[in-house]
């Protein structure tokens, strides 16, 4: 055999041996993750159970439920009956923004929680973030929605947690 | 004569060198995989320790003991604060009934029920943790907790349900 046909030998075997590796390399990296589902399932239940939790948490004030605090806040922005020197959006806006900020930010989870209207859903009353950054929530969400009947119409309760492994604490 | 030795060594040194990339490769090939599949245990050792995490809390949020039944609120997990105390207070007590049937229940782990609004209380109704373990995997679930004694119809407030899970 001659010199250059012992030299493309020699580059073919080192192709192969490239080769070979990269097709290893394929192999493990493009196997699918097992036992996502437990993990999706519970994600998705956890904003609908954490915004269920929130809205029939009594206040300290006339030991009212958070809904109908919300439903005050709503309807004009004015308490029935007994008067707190906080408005009714004021109140509720503190105490969601205590609740959350223990809870799901204690566990390293961000959060956006609004209600709107059908008459104006682009306006939020009562609005509590977990940080003030545009950015917030830009990627996956799992998002719950309570809509309720009110005096003024409907209104939509909403609960965005941003998507992030619940089990890590920050 | 000369001039076919110093070929030779040519020859030679270049035979050292393919050898020296064909043994650098398979060499590095190993590292990557070694490296490839101590953390891909890892992880799965993670995995399941997660899934054990779960698993305790959802035994423990359908405990008998301390779920409310009667007043309990639709789709979340509600506790019931007195037979909470209660189970807290015999637990504490009671280290055959912790270290029995509990224990078969919970494994190792700390089982932590955390009032957050409107005012912050703990109750910690187990804890076994395991010394030297490898993982410590917590775990939460929101949780409404229920006072029958606070006014009339009971009174509900908002926590956190905390598992950590040893392993």
């Amino acid at each position: 055999m001659k010199k250059a046909q012992m030299e493309i030998m020699g580059m073919v075997v080192i192709v192969l041996i490239l080769v070979v590796a990269m097709m290893f390399v394929l192999f493990f990296a493009t196997q699918e993750k097992p036992g996502e589902g437990i993990k999706d399932f519970d994600d998705k239940l956890y904003s609908f159970n954490t915004l269920s939790a929130v809205l029939h948490t009594n206040v300290p004030f006339r030991s009212l439920q958070m809904q109908s605090v919300i439903e005050m806040c709503m309807w004009n922005d004015i308490w029935v009956g007994q008067a707190h020197t906080m408005s009714p959006c004021e109140y509720a806006s503190a105490g969601i923004a205590t609740m959350l900020s223990h809870s799901l930010s204690y566990i390293g989870q961000d959060y956006h929680f609004y209600v709107s209207t059908n008459t104006d859903p682009d306006f939020y009353k009562i609005d509590v973030k977990s940080s003030t950054d545009p950015a917030l929530c830009a990627g996956d969400i799992q998002s719950a929605t309570q809509p309720l009947t009110y005096a003024g119409g409907t209104m939509y309760i909403v609960l965005d947690i941003c998507s992030k492994p619940r089990g890590e604490i920050s | 004569m000369r001039r076919k030795r110093k070929r030779a060594q040519i020859q030679t040194l270049e035979t050292v060198a393919v050898l020296f990339v064909f043994f650098l490769l398979i060499s590095l090939s190993l590292i990557f995989y070694m490296s490839f599949s101590k953390g891909r245990e890892a992880g799965k050792m993670a995995e399941l320790s997660h899934e054990q995490a779960v698993q305790v809390a959802q035994v423990i949020s359908n405990l008998p003991e301390i779920r409310a039944t009667q007043q309990a609120i639709r789709g979340v997990n509600t506790f019931d604060l007195k037979q909470l105390e209660a189970l807290e207070l015999v637990l504490e007590s009671d280290l055959e009934l912790s270290k029995g049937i509990y224990q078969e229940r919970f494994g190792t782990s700390t089982i932590t029920v955390r009032q957050i609004f409107p005012s912050p209380k703990n109750w910690t109704i187990y804890d076994n943790p395991e010394p030297g373990a490898k993982f410590e995997t917590p775990f939460f679930i929101p949780v409404a907790l229920y006072n029958p004694l606070d006014i009339p119809g009971g009174n509900y407030s908002f926590g956190i349900l905390e598992i950590v899970f040893y392993s």
